[in-house]
């Protein structure tokens, strides 16, 4: 936008004060189509997040009182609510210790598979990474009343064991597909080096191949472990009882007691509590985050 | 590709394909075959009461009027709020890519962040915010004096649904924009200079440079949101479950509400089932049908 174009300015000279104008006018409307509606944006956001910190620390009748009123001290009743009687804490342990298990297993499983899938050459390869890929296109919806029944047929009923293979085979096409994507892109002559050097098999694997898919793992961990942070329909499903309810869930049942106890403000705490960690975690990786999606949502 | 024909038998192959052939296969594949399966059947789950009753939960279905109604709310869902979320989308990852504009690395967070925040989060946020008697929105209308524009957002069937495009588009816009963002990023510099030394610039560019060449990047992005609108469930559920007088449900909230009713004791496996395999069917057609539409040869660089 700032570059000098030497033709125009020629034609500044003639008649100065219009064309000063313009371009002042000109630019003006550039700051304005650029800037406005991304500061609107983030009006949006930093108003609705330091409204909902602000009120987590109102008491029940403070939160009906005016919008924007202070709270006149920092209330911790709704949290203390939240996070002892609600069990928020244990449903946020419970999906962080699923998250990091899902994501582990289905980083290894997932490797292991594509690795093969890409790295050798046998007939049945192609068909099985197709038979693979195919489950992108299965929604959930369609699965959630056969693994009910499924899943109470084999007791993994109401258990995040149970909720965890469902995720692990339920996220294992959209991996698959990113992972032989990327062992694609990398070149096997170092696998091959090292399997002239005496190497086995598995060895190649361990030592060679798993650690140069870091980047192509990283990637399909954050997916993974955003879909097990979200997923709720399943998780709602299959869970019922509170040692096993994950935080979607857990806030979810939270409303449902604010409906008959009207305590707003625990539900306040609640969200904020639910909306913390991964604010932080993202904020941490948000280079990474956005970098590694759009890796494993396009090319891919 | 290593050379592998010499050596017999590599038990590396089965081995490595074992475990993600067997998790995905049996509690994936399986349970979605067996919805078509049991979507033949009437049961309500539990013992041996299941009765074959064939291709009648499909008749029920079609004559269903929440069916329909869900379905057109997806539909209104996908299309409304596909314009809004792509139009809006493509401006903000046109201004990402531009090196000129500051502060990207802030809008792109706050674009983003809504995405990593677990859906009931999200709806719960805007169920304070968009509540009557102490949300946000109605208290800062009041604040600006702006009072006769206060509503009960989540009221009646136009405004809910409003609300719930609303709040899906604010969910879901870091992640399209920035995977538009990603293939403006993937155009040659030089083709964008080029078209500007022939004198194109601002919305011509985009129109006659940017846009055509984003095409395949597009494809993707609204193949992407054609699936999740079709199956939006979480936000729905959470913010107005379905309500009032069931007119916001979407397929997956009314399907839910069918098979395992909260209000009363009757589940309905196989009509629930039903309803999915039909939606399953429809994102087929619909996906089928779009990509049969968008065909062309792909933009190379």
């Amino acid at each position: 936008m700032t570059t000098v174009k030497p033709i125009a300015q020629g034609s500044t000279q003639l008649i100065p004060t219009e064309n000063v104008a313009r371009r002042t006018l000109k630019r003006l409307g550039l700051v304005v189509f650029y800037y406005v509606p991304g500061l609107i944006w983030m009006a949006i956001a930093v108003v609705a997040v330091t409204w909902l910190i602000m009120s987590s620390f109102k008491t029940g009748q403070e939160i009906f009182a005016g919008v924007w009123d202070l709270p006149h001290s920092l209330y911790l009743g709704g949290y203390i609510r939240a996070l002892a009687q609600a069990n928020m804490a244990r449903y946020l342990l419970n999906t962080m210790t699923l998250g990091v298990v899902v994501v582990g297993v289905l980083d290894i499983i997932g490797a292991m598979a594509s690795y093969v899938l890409t790295r050798y050459r046998f007939g049945l390869a192609r068909p099985i990474l197709l038979y693979f890929i195919a489950g992108m296109a299965i929604p959930g919806l369609l699965v959630a009343v056969p693994l009910y029944l499924f899943m109470a047929k084999l007791h993994l009923l109401d258990s995040l064991v149970g909720l965890g293979i469902v995720y692990i085979a339920v996220s294992l096409p959209f991996s698959i597909f990113v992972l032989t994507g990327f062992f694609r892109t990398i070149p096997s002559e170092i696998e091959d080096a090292a399997v002239v050097d005496g190497a086995s098999d598995f060895g190649v694997f361990w030592h060679v191949a798993f650690p140069l898919a870091m980047p192509g793992l990283v990637t399909i961990s954050i997916f993974n472990f955003l879909g097990v942070w979200n997923e709720y329909l399943l998780a709602l499903m299959l869970i019922s009882s509170p040692s096993q309810t994950t935080l979607p869930l857990g806030l979810y049942s939270l409303r449902v007691q604010q409906e008959m106890t009207s305590d707003w403000t625990s539900l306040f705490s609640g969200v904020v509590v639910a909306m913390i960690p991964s604010l932080i975690i993202f904020l941490i990786l948000q280079r990474r985050l956005t970098g590694g999606l759009t890796t494993g949502a396009l090319k891919g | 590709m290593r050379m592998t024909a010499r050596r017999p038998i590599r038990w590396i192959i089965p081995l490595f394909l074992a475990p993600a052939l067997l998790f995905y296969t049996l509690f994936f594949v399986y349970p979605a075959l067996d919805a078509f399966r049991i979507s033949l059947y009437d049961w309500t789950g539990f013992g041996n009461n299941a009765k074959f009753i064939g291709l009648k939960n499909f008749g029920e279905a079609l004559r269903d009027q929440y069916v329909r109604l869900s379905l057109s709310n997806n539909l209104l869902i996908m299309v409304l709020g596909g314009a809004l979320l792509f139009t809006l989308a493509l401006y903000f990852a046109v201004v990402l890519s531009t090196p000129t504009v500051r502060f990207r690395g802030l809008l792109r967070v706050v674009l983003f962040f809504p995405y990593t925040i677990n859906v009931v989060g999200i709806a719960f946020l805007w169920l304070f915010i968009l509540n009557p008697q102490f949300g946000l929105l109605n208290g800062t209308l009041d604040a600006f004096g702006l009072d006769r524009f206060t509503q009960v957002w989540l009221g009646d069937r136009n405004l809910a649904m409003a609300s719930i495009i609303w709040v899906i588009i604010w969910m879901v816009i870091g992640f399209y924009t920035i995977l538009l963002q990603a293939g403006i990023d993937n155009i040659p510099q030089d083709l964008r200079d080029a078209a500007r030394a022939d004198g194109a610039e601002g919305v011509t560019l985009f129109l006659y440079i940017t846009l055509p060449l984003l095409r395949d990047v597009l494809a993707v992005a609204v193949t992407y949101w054609i699936i999740d609108a079709l199956q939006v469930f979480g936000i729905v559920f959470a913010l107005t479950h379905g309500g009032p007088a069931k007119e916001t449900n979407t397929v997956a909230t009314y399907m839910y509400s069918v098979a395992l009713p909260q209000e009363s004791p009757i589940l309905r496996f196989g009509y629930g089932t039903s309803i999915a395999v039909l939606l399953f069917i429809l994102v087929v057609i619909a996906s089928a049908v779009y990509f049969r539409l968008i065909r062309r040869e792909a933009v190379e660089f």
